[in-house]
């Protein structure tokens, strides 16, 4: 009995063992990947060390704004680069306006929080009518907004919306340029209280927005609307029988993911101190959705734990790969090329994953219900 | 369903957040500042260049105007002092006038030193 029980346990602990590594498949494989990259890179560890920094407060913001919409069920949110669009009209206003510093970042915040707002329900709504298909309608919809935001940014701004700075207007007398120097506001936040850890330089500020959010979404999901979104990311139509407007629900879900990406992207450029007028918010819903998913996050599940794990090890990649390819090789393009075979390997497999899991799910249902 | 007090709760935080909003701009708001130390005729009067000049605005480090040049300066929000420092030849201080002074919501701005020295009213004028 002693012996068989013995076996029991260790069946059960092999299978939760191999369940964990399963459900931790990219994790893993990314931290095998860099742990044979870091030696090739030859980087120091206080040059690793600041880098990872740099990029964790830079990045974490936007990615822990993907959090809401997928404990509503909904995925996750292409559409986030709608609210950071919402953040780089905010930027260009406030570098028109010359107001710098602190007070520069948190004007741009709330500028830019209604139209983040009005954009999120647009979002919502559409997804709302795109049930089930939310990760590509957001995704096209990205698309869509890219081209109202170039018809606004490109051809009304110092046509009919004014811009006096005539260094941010383009040659010909309307239009943003490609490039707006953030030198009012570079590092504002960063640099406002920051010391130095060894060779890493800690800015407090920012790590304790974040601390913040990460507070707001543990506080969110023991809420009234938090358990909602839970039940309706659970099953909508049990949801709905049980009274909760979903609908709704998953509205106030995107509005707040996107009003946080809004602010995500504002505290990216701060601390880049360069805004690509055009291309600075294209990249971040990729970015951000594969630093999340290799966190170990899935399209219907992801923790706060999940966004630094995958935004460390998905930036230490991004770090490592190029030198490391040159190293190897003697070309940095590989390193180059397999960043961007990683980024979207990763959201490939992640969503095959999905879908693949879904099927088995309602295949083993489907059985259960004829009896089999 | 929306109730009076909801309505009221939502006004209430959209103007709370226009009036920090004003705040933040007024507290922020940066304002580029030339200093022209060259000959100026402001209504009748016309002021000579002053001698070297070096310009300390707020706890800014010192900025020297030459006789007949200028130079510029970047202040942020709207409350501000100036000390000049009037220099001879040797470059030994002659005199030291200091000044606070309010700045508008304007961009740019730009202090004449012979009108400063003079002390007249119009030595900060919009541009």
């Amino acid at each position: 009995m002693t012996t068989k029980n013995l076996q029991l346990k260790k069946l059960l602990t092999l299978d939760n063992a191999a369940h964990l590594l399963m459900r931790n498949t990219v994790p893993i494989l990314f931290i095998l990947i860099s742990a044979m990259a870091i030696p090739l890179s030859e980087f120091s560890f206080s040059y690793l060390s600041q880098e990872l920094m740099t990029r964790l407060i830079r990045n974490s913001f936007l990615v822990l704004s993907l959090l809401i919409p997928i404990i509503a069920g909904m995925g996750l949110n292409f559409g986030m680069v709608l609210g950071a669009m919402a953040g780089q009209v905010g930027l260009i206003f406030v570098t028109d306006w010359n107001i710098v510093g602190m007070p520069g970042v948190f004007l741009a915040m709330i500028i830019s929080t209604p139209l983040a707002i009005l954009l999120g329900l647009i979002c919502g709504i559409i997804l709302n009518k795109a049930s089930g298909k939310e990760m590509v309608t957001g995704f096209v919809l990205a698309f869509f907004a890219q081209g109202v935001y170039q018809l606004v940014v490109l051809y009304g701004m110092g046509a009919i919306i004014p811009i006096e700075r005539l260094t941010l207007v383009l040659s010909r007398g309307y239009g943003i340029r490609n490039t707006v120097n953030l030198i009012g506001i570079r590092s504002s936040l960063d640099s406002a209280i920051s010391f130095d850890l060894g060779p890493v330089p800690i800015p407090v500020v920012t790590l304790f927005i974040i601390a913040l959010f990460c507070l707001f979404v543990v506080w969110f999901r023991k809420t009234k609307l938090g358990q909602d979104m839970k039940a309706i990311g659970q099953d909508m139509h049990v949801a709905e029988a049980a009274g909760i407007r979903v609908l709704r629900t998953r509205i106030i879900s995107i509005i707040i993911s996107t009003v946080l990406a809004c602010w995500g992207q504002i505290i990216y450029l701060q601390n880049m101190g360069t805004l690509n007028t055009y291309n600075s918010h294209e990249q971040i819903g990729m970015f951000s959705i594969a630093a999340l998913l290799v966190g170990g996050a899935t399209v219907s599940k992801a923790q706060i734990s999940h966004v630094f794990v995958g935004v460390i090890l998905f930036h230490l990649m991004f770090i490592v790969s190029p030198m490391a390819g040159k190293n190897l090789i003697g070309s940095a393009m590989l390193g180059e090329y397999f960043r961007g075979f990683v980024t979207y390997g990763v959201i490939s497999a992640a969503l095959v994953v999905h879908a693949w899991t879904r099927f088995k799910t309602n295949q083993r249902q489907r059985q259960h219900l004829r009896g089999n | 369903m929306i109730t009076h007090r909801m309505k009221l709760f939502q006004l209430g935080l959209v103007l709370t957040f226009i009036a920090i909003g004003s705040i933040l701009f007024y507290v922020g708001k940066g304002h580029d500042l030339i200093l022209e130390n060259k000959l100026i005729t402001i209504g009748p009067v016309t002021y000579k260049a002053a001698p070297s000049i070096k310009l300390i605005i707020d706890d800014q480090k010192a900025i020297p105007v030459n006789s007949g040049f200028a130079n510029k300066a970047f202040v942020v929000g709207a409350s501000h002092s100036l000390k000049a420092q009037i220099l001879d030849d040797a470059g030994a201080v002659i005199k030291v006038i200091e000044k606070k002074f309010k700045l508008s919501l304007h961009n740019s701005f730009l202090i004449s030193m012979p009108a400063l020295v003079a002390n007249d009213p119009k030595w900060i004028k919009e541009i």
